[in-house]
């Protein structure tokens, strides 16, 4: 199997997934009380009386059965039309293109920053089993992925920003403030990332931790490192070449379930440090009930998702000495 | 965690052992692990006050101003008071059922769909196998979180069965591949064949013979996902999205998030405290639990 059909496999599989979720997205919210047309009249200084309403619902085809609504939808999705949000009276994908950036920012700093951190301490800890880093290394796990992160991003500004004055509390860049070059600028954002990016990979870099550490504890046990051992070859080569492959596989396995749950951390970290991001934008959707946007924000998001997948799935296939393309 | 047995312990469980000697065992190697002691003990005492706390506790959540507002901690109020002078102490005990209640809710719902799906699975194979094991992991990859938010919010109804609903009706993919592989090792087991041969039904063989076999990596499981279930009520309630009439540990939060200064730290504080403890708990008790019904089941 080449590296193109499986790719096209893997793509294959992504298409019903994609459209199943769009289908219960929409259920889902077209099952709630309440259309856009009323949220737009509530929201509408002027009093709309009946026969505009009625008329707007005709003219938004919200009169046409379910199906059919779906089906312009769906057609609009692909043309990259994500609807009209008339809470903010602004195309979805306009607000929407804006934030993709920030979250983007911050996924790829914590899977960069715990995925380092995990592989180097879960290698430490199951090579040195019973050390003092491995201790160390499990009771910050365990607190890791025992503690909500909402509540250590609160400590984390009572503390940095409350108490020290270290960081910024909230945002992406401190407003009202001209910087004389753009390293200041830089530098001013880096502040602010700081506080949310160490706390979503501390609790993310527990999970990994966990994971490197017991498959690592597996493949050092198993025969083949035996064997490597046997030949002479020296204990930095067996454990980074052949067994940290290996024990790798797990992990790569799980990053690709797990986007959807880093995902909404995200958000509920983004909402606590008020993060210009997707997650942060879903929440007030969410409470704004402006639907049109909450839909849009919710395909954006699945896309990432699958899209993550399918990296991790190509990924594994990479790594794993097992899977031959040819 | 204590990954490594040592060779004897190995050897030691090759003959059948009876039920009761089997429990013995574990709980032996339970004690013997501090920590799995520790997580117990913690779990216990969550589960005491979620079931005696009502009767215990100074105040209710309608008790205002028992104490002067933002009375700090450490005084008159154990744990200080929040801006309508309720006692804080009182609101954790009694946060204590909330957040069990969703936790074993949404457990007992997702091992319902999970041993389900994972036994037809497992145990009829071929294309009712591919079929299942592809939506599994359809679900698997739903982003839970951003679901909840959507079905809390569009609901208008405000209550936590809507979120243990949601979240334990996402929850169960992985536990049904857990059992899926159970099944399908053990169905070709002889105690199956032996039981097919005296005329037992399917659900018989799946209910009666193989399913007491997977129990330990269920139990295992569920443990360790209770505190999932608490975090997805307390995350949600702490977005503003939970049922604001529950005395939860995320609606203390969520009050406690505007006084976080200086003039009101340890409202949101204490709460998240309790989060951390019992999730550790839960945590700790299942590692401990993993360990001593040897359970092959990777963390998840």
């Amino acid at each position: 199997m080449t590296l193109i059909t499986y790719t096209i496999r893997r793509l294959i599989i992504i298409v019903p997934t994609f459209f199943l979720i769009s289908i219960v997205i929409f259920t889902l919210i077209h099952l709630a009380p309440g259309d856009p047309i009323s949220i737009m009249a509530a929201n509408n200084p002027l009093r709309l009386n009946q026969t505009v309403i009625d008329k707007l619902r005709v003219e938004y085809g919200l009169n046409e059965p379910i199906y059919v609504q779906y089906l312009v939808w769906i057609g609009k999705l692909f043309k990259g039309d994500l609807g009209f949000s008339y809470v903010h009276n602004k195309p979805v994908i306009k607000m929407i293109s804006i934030r993709v950036p920030r979250t983007l920012e911050l996924m790829i700093i914590v899977q960069a920053v715990s995925l380092i951190l995990a592989v180097i301490l879960g290698v430490v800890s199951a090579v040195k089993q019973y050390s003092l880093t491995d201790a160390l290394a499990k009771v910050g796990a365990l607190i890791g992925y025992s503690a909500p992160s909402f509540w250590l991003g609160l400590i984390g500004i009572i503390v940095f920003a409350g108490y020290l004055k270290w960081l910024p509390p909230f945002g992406a860049q401190t407003g009202g403030v001209l910087y004389p070059t753009i390293f200041h600028v830089w530098f001013d954002h880096f502040k602010h990332l700081l506080l949310p990016v160490s706390i979503l990979s501390f609790g993310w870099m527990a999970y990994l931790l966990r994971l490197v550490r017991s498959s690592m504890l597996e493949v050092l046990r198993s025969d083949y490192i035996l064997t490597a051992r046997a030949k002479g070859l020296s204990e930095r080569v067996v454990i980074y070449k052949h067994a940290l492959r290996n024990a790798l596989l797990p992990v790569v396995t799980y990053e690709g379930y797990a986007v959807g749950f880093l995902l909404g951390g995200a958000a509920v970290i983004e909402s606590v440090f008020s993060w210009p991001g997707l997650g942060q934008f879903m929440v007030l959707a969410a409470t704004g009930r402006d639907f049109p946007t909450l839909m849009g924000l919710s395909m954006i998001i699945t896309l990432m998702v699958l899209i993550s997948n399918l990296i991790a799935d190509l990924t594994y296939g990479i790594i794993d000495p097992r899977i031959r393309y040819d | 965690m204590n990954q490594t047995k040592k060779p004897e312990e190995e050897t030691e469980e090759v003959y059948e052992k009876s039920t009761a000697t089997q429990l013995t065992t574990v709980w032996k190697k339970l004690k013997a692990s501090k920590l799995a002691v520790f997580g117990g003990v913690i779990v216990l005492a969550v589960i005491l006050t979620a079931i005696f706390g009502v009767y215990v506790t100074p105040y209710g959540p309608n008790d205002l101003w028992v104490h002067k507002q933002l009375t700090p901690p450490f005084s008159e109020a154990i744990l200080g008071a929040d801006d309508w002078g309720r006692d804080v102490f009182s609101l954790l005990v009694l946060g204590a059922r909330v957040s069990l209640y969703v936790g074993i809710s949404a457990v007992l719902l997702e091992a319902a769909v999970g041993l389900t799906i994972g036994m037809i699975a497992g145990y009829f194979g071929g294309v009712i196998d591919e079929i299942l094991m592809r939506f599994t992991d359809i679900v698997l990859t739903l982003p839970t979180l951003m679901l909840l938010i959507i079905a809390v919010s569009m609901f208008r109804i405000r209550g936590l069965t809507v979120i243990i609903l949601v979240s334990g009706l996402l929850g169960w993919p992985f536990l049904a591949r857990v059992v899926r592989s159970e099944f399908l090792t053990l169905k070709e087991s002889t105690f199956v064949e032996a039981a097919r041969s005296v005329g037992a039904s399917n659900w018989r063989i799946i209910l009666r013979h193989i399913l007491p076999n997977t129990m330990s990596s269920i139990i295992v499981l569920l443990t360790m996902d209770i505190p999932w279930y608490i975090f997805y009520e307390a995350s949600l309630t702490f977005l503003g999205f939970g049922d604001p009439t529950a005395a939860s540990w995320g609606i203390l939060m969520e009050r406690g998030r505007r006084f976080l200064g200086t003039e009101g730290w340890w409202i949101a504080t204490f709460p998240g405290l309790a989060i951390l403890i019992t999730s550790l708990g839960f945590n700790l008790f299942g590692d401990g639990l993993r360990d001593a019904l040897d359970v092959k089941t990777r963390a998840r």
